[in-house]
Parts: C-alpha cells; sequence; structure tokens
C-alpha cells in the first residue's frame, strides 16, 4: 500500500479569544502534523499560530544555511504576532519544536508550556556524533522500515521531508544541547506528554527533562500506544485534551 | 529565432475545487506549452492543475543565464505546495528533465504518487555529459529543432528555445545526476512512459531506472511510434490517458 501524506505544509492562524497557544512543529516536519490540535483549541475558543518554522514545508534543500537560532527567532516572532492579540501566551511544541518550547520557555515570560515528545535524547546512537559525522554523509534518509504510528490514518495528517541534508541535523543537535541546559531556567507552568513507544526519542529523556525543571506546577503525562507524533497518533485526542485543561486551568 | 514552435509557453493553471491535483512539469528547454493538452485533459476530468513556467523558460533563452536547478527546483516545489494547500492529493507528472524533477521531489517531499514521462535515463549522445565541459569556451550552445517527432502538427503544440547557454545544459545535468541518485529513495507510486523511438534518450535504459525506483508500485507503459517529447506527438492521446488512469487509481485504492 504507498504510503500517501497529505497534510497541508502551510502556516495557519485561527483568531478567537484572548488566550493564544503558539504552536511549533517538529522536525523535518511543518504544521500540518500541528493543526488537529489547533483546530481542537480554536473550537474551544482559543486563539492559535502555528508559523512554518524556517527550511521546513518546502524542499529539504532550503534547510541548508538555516541555523537553530532562525528556529528560535521565528517562534519568537510567531510569539510576538500571538502577544499583540492575547493576554495569555503558551506555547506548544512537538519533538523539535517541543525542545525550541522548552528553550523558550527559559527566555521568556510565558503562561505556561506543553511539549509533546520532547526532543531531548534521540534514540539514534550515532545522533551524540553529528558534529563529527555531518560532513561524512551530506544527506540524511529515507529512513528504512515503516515509522511507528499506531494510528495508521494518521500518516496523512503528517507532512514531512523523506531526508534532510546532515547540517541541519547539526541545528537540530545544538538546540537539544540548549535546550537541555535550559531546563533549570524554566518557572512557567509545564506539561509534559510522552509515548512510551517512542522509536525516535528514549522515552527516559522526558521523565529526566522533569526531573530537571525547577517550577512547582509541572506534570508529566504517559501515554500508551502512541508513536513518536503523539499529535497526530490514536491517542491524540487525549493529548489534546491534556494540552487544553492545562491551558484552561491557568487562565481561570 | 531563438525558439521553436507554435504553442503557448506561458504557465497555467486551472482549479476544479476537487480533491485531486496534479503539477505538471516541463522540459529542457521547453516550456508549458507541452503540457498545455495533458492539462487540458487532466482538467476534463476534474484535476486541478498547475504548470509552472520554471525559471528561465518560456522568454527568451538569455533568462537562462544565471539559473540554477535549485532555481527549478523551488519553483516546482511552491506550487507543489499550492496544490496541496487546496487539494488532499497531488501528483506530479513531468517530462524529461520534468519527470526528473518529479522524482526528486518525490524522494523528498509527500507526494501522492508521480507520472515521469521520458525520463532521461540515459541520453542517446554519448558526448552530450561533456557539453558542460564546454562551458568555459562556448557560452551558448544550438540545439536545433527537434527531429524526432512523427505528428506533423506536433509543432503546434510545443514551444521551446532553440539555443540555451552552456552553463543552463550543465545545471540541467546537474538536475539529472541528482534525481538519479535518489531514486532508491522515492517510496510513492510512479508510472514511466517511455517511447522505443525516442531519439534523445536510450529507451533501452528505462527498465533501469524502473529497477532502482524504492517503491513496489510502478510500472512501464511503452509507446511505440511517438519521439522524445510524447505529450505532442501521435500517441499522446494514449498518454493523457493512461496519466490518468494512474491518478484515478492511486485516489480510489486507498
Amino acid at each position: 500500500m504507498p504510503i500517501i501524506e497529505r497534510g497541508n505544509p502551510a502556516s495557519f492562524t485561527f483568531p478567537r479569544g484572548p488566550i493564544g497557544c503558539l504552536l511549533l512543529h517538529g522536525f523535518p516536519g511543518a504544521p500540518a502534523e500541528m493543526r488537529p490540535l489547533g483546530e481542537y483549541l480554536a473550537e474551544r475558543g482559543i486563539t492559535v499560530h502555528a508559523p512554518v518554522l524556517p527550511g521546513m514545508g518546502t524542499v529539504p534543500e532550503d534547510l541548508r544555511g538555516v541555523r537553530w537560532s532562525d528556529w528560535v527567532t521565528a517562534a519568537e516572532k510567531g510569539l510576538h504576532l500571538l502577544a499583540a492579540d492575547c493576554t495569555h501566551s503558551f506555547i506548544c511544541g512537538l519533538s523539535m519544536g517541543g525542545a525550541l518550547t522548552l528553550y523558550l520557555a527559559a527566555q521568556h515570560t510565558l503562561a505556561g508550556i506543553a511539549v509533546l515528545a520532547p526532543a531531548i535524547r534521540p534514540r539514534d546512537p550515532l545522533f551524540q556524533w553529528v558534529p563529527l559525522l555531518y560532513w561524512l554523509q551530506p544527506w540524511i534518509g529515507p529512513s528504512k522500515g515503516p515509522d511507528d504510528l499506531a494510528d495508521p490514518q494518521a500518516r496523512a495528517l503528517t507532512w514531512h521531508y523523506q531526508r534532510y541534508p546532515s547540517v541541519a541535523a547539526l541545528q537540530v543537535y545544538r538546540l537539544i544541547h540548549q535546550a537541555r541546559h535550559s531546563l533549570s531556567q524554566i518557572q512557567c507552568p509545564v506539561l509534559i506528554v510522552q509515548g512510551p513507544r517512542d522509536s525516535l526519542l528514549d522515552p527516559e529523556g522526558a521523565r529526566w527533562a522533569y526531573e530537571q525543571i525547577p517550577a512547582a506546577d509541572k506534570t508529566l503525562v504517559w501515554l500508551e500506544r502512541s508513536g513518536h507524533n503523539i499529535a497526530v497518533d490514536a491517542e491524540r485526542e487525549e493529548v489534546f485534551a491534556q494540552v487544553y485543561r492545562l491551558i484552561v486551568r491557568l487562565t481561570l | 529565432m531563438s525558439f521553436a514552435g507554435q504553442g503557448d509557453p506561458a504557465p497555467f493553471e486551472e482549479w476544479h475545487g476537487g480533491d485531486i491535483g496534479c503539477l505538471l512539469l516541463h522540459g529542457f528547454p521547453g516550456s508549458p506549452a507541452e503540457m498545455r493538452e495533458l492539462g487540458a485533459y487532466l482538467g476534463q476530468q476534474g484535476v486541478s492543475v498547475v504548470a509552472p513556467c520554471l525559471p528561465g523558460f518560456g522568454q527568451r533563452p538569455e533568462a537562462l543565464q544565471g539559473r540554477c536547478w535549485e532555481d527549478w527546483l523551488r519553483a516546482a516545489a511552491a506550487d507543489l505546495r499550492r496544490l496541496q494547500e487546496r487539494c488532499a492529493w497531488v501528483f506530479a507528472a513531468g517530462l524529461s528533465m520534468g519527470a526528473a524533477l518529479a522524482l526528486y521531489l518525490a524522494a523528498q517531499v509527500p507526494i501522492a504518487g508521480v507520472a515521469a514521462i521520458a525520463p532521461p535515463e540515459k541520453l542517446r549522445n554519448p558526448l552530450a555529459p561533456l557539453i558542460p565541459l564546454a562551458r568555459y569556451l562556448l557560452r551558448w550552445h544550438e540545439l536545433g529543432p527537434d527531429q524526432d517527432l512523427v505528428d506533423p502538427t506536433a509543432v503546434e503544440r510545443h514551444w521551446y528555445y532553440t539555443r540555451v547557454p552552456t552553463a543552463a545544459i550543465a545545471e540541467m545535468y546537474k538536475l539529472l545526476r541528482v534525481s538519479r541518485r535518489v531514486a532508491p529513495s522515492v517510496c510513492v507510486p510512479v508510472l514511466l512512459i517511455q517511447s522505443r523511438q525516442d531519439g534523445s534518450l536510450r529507451p533501452e535504459a528505462a527498465p533501469n531506472l524502473l529497477n532502482r525506483l524504492g517503491t513496489n508500485d510502478k510500472h512501464l507503459f511503452w509507446l511505440e511510434r511517438s519521439g522524445h517529447n510524447v505529450l505532442v506527438d501521435v500517441e499522446r492521446e494514449r498518454v493523457f490517458e493512461k496519466v490518468y488512469r494512474f491518478i484515478e487509481q492511486h485516489v480510489t485504492d486507498t
């Protein structure tokens, strides 16, 4: 059966009430994977904005020359856009977007953050050697074998590159490094959601991040069946509800 | 005169509000003119089509100066994305270099399937790959008119440069090379269409490309009489039908 992915890679904004949530997609994805969550929150009156992070959503060649700080700048721009209309700003990020969210939470005053399968500890043992290996093999992918999604329909909700330049993986590496070092400065309320079957990340990375965060209001939620991309997989409704409940709880 | 053919080289698009879209990528040194009838045929079946004029093509050959294959890739990807914003199922059909571009895109970004028409696996002229070496000596290369077309009315349907900057040919070869390299990464359904009378390509090399593609859902459809540009030659109706059937099949299958 052919793998047909048909998410929409474009950025989206649903203007609603004074409570806003920035949605940050993963690597090398696009806002498509955040769209079901965005629609869920917008239906419940929350303003959402999901930007396309630089180099993604077009062709992987565009990732060349993009630095991790460009992703930070793009996310901050989205945050300012949201802050112009909203009194409360939240960020919800998936995977690399989760690492970006953790980094931003240490730099900005936020009402709260939700990180979905945050990229803290990638499973691939070669990942830690990316700074040495990236110039040996200029391109990475496509991954062999099927992905880890429990819901085969979920694939249709995503949009991501099949292969990408290794220099971009180096930028992900650096961002993860920054995110790990940001953990000890996070004071805002945090929700971490992680699937135990994640094939890309060591789920223990989520627990470790949870332990490092000094914030008093922090929650770690474990899913049961989902693979890495928990924003679209079988238990997505539960993830959406968790994110929504966090936002509601903090803005009552 | 630096061009040949009486077709309209302007880019075109047609939106039908349906769920199916198809990106149409012209060849080198052609223009959207050669994709127009295929676009009209698919349009009649309710498929939304977008046929970009790749940067530097369809105007004056001077416009090709300084263009690189990444410019063509970006332009194609931008229109692919526009289609994906409105259609759930987006395919790409490309002719010759456009086929290489469509396969390259399919290896990189989500796409529902590819119709690669006369994909340049192996060129007939063994010296052709040397042309880029000449770019420091000769800035322009005369291509002359297509010799291999059977249908005398084909000239009404296409529009292409008869002289191009040598550097642009070098860029085309780069694109063909990267496209061949990523063929094993193409995991979506592919339809290859190749004429046995192709004057520019070695038709016997098409099965090699078929074998190297990473997908299991792949077919090679042979034409018997057409020249290289099968979209304007005598068997074009069969090609249109085949491309539509390919699209239709892969939308209802899933």
